[in-house]
C-alpha cells in the first residue's frame, strides 16, 4: 500500500498554470519572437546522400533585392557551421541566405549555384557494417575495427561486448530456444513546433538567443562551442516549447542565428520548415537486432545472446546493448553491439533513447518463447521478472517489487486471459524499463507583499513541470495554488540547470522546489513568531496565514508578514535550494494491446490499449495520465506507421507528415491507464520520472497481439499493411 | 506589388496592403502580429494553423492573404468573448487537453466550429472532426474528453440563451 501522506495540492488534478495562455494563443513560442529590425535566415541544404562540393556561387542570390547576406563555409574558415568540401547526408547545411522577408530569402536560396560530384552512399546499417561498404565519410579517421578475416570495416565506429556468466552453458541448459532478427528504422520525434531561433547582438557585445529547447544551459554551451566564444558572451532565453521529446536537447540553428546576428548587427531569426526537420533534424537511431533467448521447460530463462547494430548516421558513435536485458533474471548473457556510420543525419535522443528499439526485440522474443513453451506470456514474465532486492538494469538493487506489480495490475485491468476475442483479433503484452536521471536543478522562492509566492527555476517546462512545481510550493506553504507564480530563469538568472530530459525534471526540480519551500516556510514561521510574539513551534500555516495552534485569534497573513519582513533584520522572506544529484530508481511500464487484423488488406486496427506504469507517486494524476497517453501513442505510431524510408538511390522518400505520418485522432483508441503508486525513497513525495517509460513497450505489445490474432510474427516496424500481407503470404506459401 | 484588401479579423475591420504571395498564415503572423496561429508544416498536413474563414475551419497556410478580401476571419485571439473563454477553451484547460500547446489553437478553433455545426457530437464524430489536427503530446484522449465536456457546456449555454426570433415567412 502507498504510504499515506497528508497532501492537499500535491496529488490533485491541478490544471496547467500556462493553460489559459496556451488556449488563447498568447503563449510565446520560439517563432513568435519578433524584434524591431529583424531579418530572416533560410538555410541551404545539400540534396545528395554523399557528394563532394566542387563549387559554390552566391552571386545571383546576393543580387536579389531584399537579400541582406549570403554566407557559406568559405566565409567562415574557422567554424564548422557549413560543409565546405564533402557532404555526407542529404540535408547537410551548405549555406544561408538572410533577407528582410522570409519568402525573399527562400527565393534567393534557389539562386545559389552549387556544383556537386556525387559519391557512393550507404544508408543501410547492415551494408555499412561490411568491409566492402562505401565509406560514409572520406575524411573520417581510419577505422580500427576489423571483421573475422582481418578486413577493415570502414564505417564501424564502436564495438562493445557485454558478458555475464557463460552463455554457452546457458544454452546447454535450455530446453527451448528462440531466435529472431528485428529491424527498427530511423524515426522522428515530430514535435509539432519546428525549430526556430532568434539572436540579437546586445550593446555590450553579448548575444541573446531566444529558442525553444529542453534546457538553456546546454544551448548556451553548444553555441559557445560552435562559435568559439566564451560562455559568458551568450545568454539563452528559452521560450514556450512546442514539443521536444529529446530532440531539443541540443542546438539546431541557434549557432547560425547567433553568428549572423554578430555579422549583421541586426536581430536574425531562422525558422526550420517541416521537411528540414526530417532531413536535418536528429531523429531516433534505427537498429538491427539479432536475439536468441533460451529457457528451461518450466519457463526459467537460462541464456540470452544477441547482436545489435546501431545506425548512427554520418558521424557514427556508440550504441549500447545493455537494454536488451535488465528486466528478467537471466544468468548467462552475451551481447554484442556495433555503432556504424551511414549517410544519414546524426541521430539524437527520443523519449527513452535506446529503450524502445531494444524493447521491441526483447519483448517480441519473450512472446515467441511463451508460444514455444506453451506458456501464458504474462506468467512467463512474472516468473522471470526481477523482484525486490534483485539487481536492476544499472546494477542497483530493486527497492520494491515494482516490475511484477506493474505487470499484475496492468494484466488485471486489461482482463488478461478473460477477454473473449473475435476472429482475427488478438492481445499482446510487453514490458519496458527506464531509470530517470537526476541532475543539477534549483528553486528560488520569494514571498511577495501581496501574499503571492514566486518560484524562479532554471528547469524548463515542456509539458507540465511548472504546474507540478507550483503544486509543491503551494503544498509546503499551505497557500492556494493560484498564489504561486513560476518563472523560468534564463542563463543569466540561475545556476547551471540540467536539461529537462531523461525524465529528470520533476524528480530534480520538484525536490529543489520542495526544499526551497521548506526553507521559506521556516523563515515565515520565524518571522511570524517575532510578529505575534509567540514561539515558532506554536504556529502552523494554512490558507495563506500563520496561526497559533493554541489561540486561533493570534494570526498574521502572509502579505502582512512579507511587508513587515522588509524592515526586519533578516530581510525579505525567501527560500532557495540548489540541487546536485539524487539517487534514482528504475520504473516500469507495461502495455497490453488488443488488435484486429484484416487478412485481406493487412491493416491492423488497434482496438484497445491498457498502459500501466510504475510512477512512484502521481504528483498530478491528470498530467501523469497525459504523459502515459502521449508516450503510448508515439510508440504505437512507431509500431504501425512511422519511420524513415529510403529509396534505391539512398534518398529519403518521406520527409513530410503525409508519407511519414504520425497518429491522428482516428488512429488512436481510448487508452486506459494504470498508475502503480508505490513510492520510491528518493523522488519528491516518492515520485519517479514519468515522461519516458510510456514510450517503450507499445510497439512490441502490438507485434505480440498481431501474432495472437493471425499467427504471424512481424519483426520490422512500422508494421504496415504491406508488411503484414507479405508475412501472411509467406506463411501461406510455407504451409502450401 | 501589394494589393489592398478589406477584411474583418476577430470582429475588427482591417484595410490591409497585402503581398499576393503571402499566405493568410504569414499575413496574420508577420503583418498583424497575431502569432497565436501556428505553423507546424506549411503544407496543410498538421492543422496547427487552423483559423475560421467565414465560420469554417481552414488551414491558413493553404489560403492566400488576398483571398480573404471581403471575408471574415476568426483566429485563436478572437475565440474568447472579451476574456470569457469559449467552452472549448475552458474544457481544454480543465480536462488537461493540452501539453506543449502548439496544436491547441487549431484544435480549439476546430472544436468550436464542430460545436457550431453539431452541438451534440459523439466520440467518433469528434475524432473525425479533429483528424486534420495533429497532436504529438496527448494521444488525443483528453482532447476528445474536453470536446465532449465543452459540448455539454455549449448546450447548457445555448439552452439558457434567449431563443432567437422566428424567421419571417417568405
Amino acid at each position: 500500500m502507498m504510504q499515506e501522506l497528508d497532501l492537499k495540492t500535491v496529488g490533485s488534478r491541478a490544471t496547467k498554470v500556462d493553460g489559459p495562455a496556451i488556449v488563447t494563443g498568447r503563449a510565446q513560442y520560439a517563432d513568435d519572437v519578433q524584434l524591431p529590425g529583424m531579418v530572416y535566415g533560410r538555410l541551404l541544404h545539400n540534396p545528395h546522400p554523399h557528394a563532394r562540393i566542387r563549387r559554390i556561387d552566391t552571386t545571383r542570390a546576393l543580387a536579389v533585392p531584399g537579400v541582406v547576406d549570403v554566407v557559406t563555409g568559405a566565409d567562415l574558415p574557422d567554424l564548422d557551421l557549413f560543409a565546405t568540401d564533402e557532404v555526407c547526408y542529404q540535408g547537410q547545411k551548405v549555406g544561408v541566405v538572410v533577407a528582410d522577408d522570409p519568402d525573399v530569402a527562400a527565393d534567393a536560396l534557389e539562386l545559389i549555384e552549387v556544383e556537386y560530384e556525387v559519391l557512393p552512399a550507404v544508408v543501410d546499417p547492415l551494408v555499412a557494417l561490411q568491409h566492402d561498404s562505401p565509406p560514409v565519410r572520406l575524411d573520417a579517421p581510419a577505422s580500427e575495427h576489423k571483421d573475422a578475416d582481418g578486413r577493415v570495416l570502414p564505417n564501424v565506429t564502436t564495438h562493445g561486448e557485454l558478458v555475464e556468466g557463460d552463455v554457452e552453458r546457458g544454452f546447454a541448459e535450455a530446453d527451448v530456444v528462440v531466435e529472431a532478427e528485428y529491424n527498427v528504422p530511423f524515426f522522428h520525434q515530430n514535435y509539432l513546433e519546428p525549430n526556430a531561433s532568434t539572436a540579437r547582438l546586445e550593446p555590450d557585445g553579448r548575444i541573446t538567443i531566444w529558442t525553444a529547447a529542453q534546457g538553456s544551459f546546454n544551448i548556451r554551451d553548444a553555441v559557445a562551442g560552435a562559435l568559439r566564444l566564451p560562455h559568458g558572451r551568450i545568454r539563452v532565453i528559452v521560450t514556450q516549447v512546442g514539443g521536444a521529446f529529446g530532440a531539443k536537447n541540443g542546438i539546431f540553428v541557434e549557432a547560425h542565428a547567433a553568428m549572423l546576428a554578430m555579422r549583421l548587427r541586426r536581430p536574425v531569426k531562422i525558422t526550420m520548415r517541416r521537411d528540414e526537420e526530417f532531413l536535418d533534424g536528429n531523429p531516433a537511431p534505427g537498429c538491427h537486432v539479432y536475439l536468441k533467448t533460451g529457457a528451461r521447460k518450466d519457463g526459467t530463462l537460462t541464456a540470452l545472446e544477441g547482436r545489435i547494430v546501431w545506425d548512427r548516421g554520418w558521424l557514427g558513435g556508440g550504441g549500447a546493448a545493455n537494454r536488451l536485458r535488465g528486466l528478467y533474471r537471466i544468468p548467462h548473457i552475451k551481447l554484442e553491439s556495433y555503432g556504424v556510420r551511414t549517410n544519414k543525419p546524426r541521430p539524437g535522443a527520443y523519449r527513452a533513447p535506446g529503450s524502445i528499439q531494444t524493447a521491441f526485440a526483447r519483448e517480441s522474443n519473450m512472446d515467441l518463447l511463451a508460444r514455444k513453451l506453451n506458456m501464458d506470456p504474462v506468467e512467463l514474465r512474472l516468473m522471470n521478472a526481477i523482484s525486490t532486492g534483485d539487481p536492476s538494469l544499472n546494477g542497483t538493487p530493486l527497492e520494491k517489487d515494482w516490475l511484477r506489480l506493474t505487470i499484475q495490475r496492468t494484466a488485471a485491468a486489461a482482463e488478461w486471459g478473460k477477454r473473449k476475442l473475435g476472429p482475427n483479433q488478438g492481445i499482446g503484452i510487453a514490458c519496458g524499463e527506464w531509470t530517470n536521471g537526476a541532475g543539477p536543478s534549483n528553486a528560488f522562492i520569494t514571498l511577495g507583499e501581496d501574499g503571492s509566492v514566486t518560484l524562479l527555476t532554471g528547469q524548463v517546462d515542456i509539458t507540465g513541470l511548472h504546474t507540478t512545481l507550483a503544486q509543491i510550493v503551494a503544498e509546503e506553504l499551505a497557500v492556494d495554488l493560484t498564489k504561486v507564480k513560476v518563472t523560468l530563469g534564463n542563463t543569466d538568472m540561475v545556476p547551471y540547470t540540467a536539461l529537462s530530459a531523461g525524465s529528470l525534471a520533476t524528480y530534480s526540480a520538484g525536490t529543489a522546489a520542495r526544499e526551497a519551500a521548506r526553507r521559506a516556510r521556516h523563515r515565515i514561521l520565524r518571522a511570524a513568531a517575532e510578529f505575534l510574539e509567540v514561539d515558532a513551534d506554536q504556529l502552523e500555516m494554512g490558507a495563506g496565514r500563520v496561526v497559533s495552534r493554541s489561540d486561533a485569534s493570534l494570526s498574521v497573513g502572509l502579505a502582512e508578514l512579507a511587508a513587515s519582513a522588509r524592515r526586519s533584520s533578516e530581510g525579505p522572506i525567501s527560500g532557495q535550494w540548489v540541487l546536485g544529484s539524487l539517487p534514482t530508481h528504475p520504473s516500469y511500464s507495461v502495455h497490453i494491446a488488443t488488435v484486429e487484423v484484416d487478412p485481406g488488406t493487412g491493416r491492423v486496427r488497434l482496438l484497445d490499449l491498457v498502459a500501466g506504469q510504475d510512477v512512484g507517486r502521481a504528483l498530478n494524476p491528470m498530467l501523469v495520465e497525459g504523459q502515459i497517453h502521449g508516450g503510448a501513442t508515439q510508440c504505437l505510431g512507431l509500431g504501425l506507421m512511422e519511420g524513415y524510408k529510403y529509396g534505391g538511390n539512398e534518398h529519403l522518400l518521406n520527409a513530410d507528415l503525409v508519407d511519414n505520418p504520425i497518429p491522428t485522432a482516428m488512429d488512436v483508441p481510448v487508452i486506459r491507464t494504470v498508475m502503480v503508486e508505490e513510492p520510491c525513497s528518493d523522488g519528491p513525495y516518492g515520485a519517479k520520472g514519468v515522461g519516458e517509460p510510456p514510450m517503450i513497450p507499445g510497439a512490441a505489445a502490438i507485434a505480440n497481439a498481431i501474432h495472437d490474432a493471425v499467427g504471424i510474427r512481424v519483426t520490422t516496424v512500422p508494421i504496415t499493411p504491406e508488411r503484414v500481407l507479405r508475412v501472411l503470404q509467406a506463411g501461406a506459401a510455407e504451409q502450401a | 506589388m501589394k494589393q489592398q484588401i478589406v477584411t474583418k479579423i476577430n470582429g475588427q475591420q482591417h484595410v490591409l496592403q497585402v503581398s499576393p504571395r503571402k499566405t493568410l498564415l504569414a499575413m496574420l503572423r508577420e503583418q498583424l502580429q497575431l502569432t497565436g496561429t501556428k505553423e507546424g508544416c506549411g503544407t496543410g498536413d498538421c492543422g496547427a494553423c487552423t483559423v475560421l474563414l467565414d465560420g469554417q475551419p481552414v488551414n491558413s497556410c493553404l489560403v492566400l492573404g488576398v483571398e480573404i478580401d471581403g471575408r471574415e476571419v476568426i483566429t485563436i485571439e478572437g475565440l474568447d468573448n472579451d476574456g470569457e473563454l469559449h467552452p472549448v477553451q475552458e474544457a481544454l484547460v480543465e480536462r488537461g487537453g493540452m501539453q506543449c500547446g502548439f496544436c491547441t489553437p487549431g484544435i480549439a478553433l476546430n472544436g468550436a466550429a464542430l460545436l457550431q455545426d453539431n452541438p451534440d457530437p459523439d466520440e467518433a464524430q469528434i475524432r473525425r472532426a479533429l483528424a486534420g489536427n495533429l497532436c504529438r503530446c496527448t494521444g488525443y484522449v483528453k482532447i476528445v474528453e474536453a470536446i465532449q465536456e465543452a459540448a455539454r457546456k455549449w448546450r447548457e449555454k445555448s439552452a439558457t440563451r434567449t431563443p432567437a426570433p422566428e424567421p419571417a415567412d417568405g
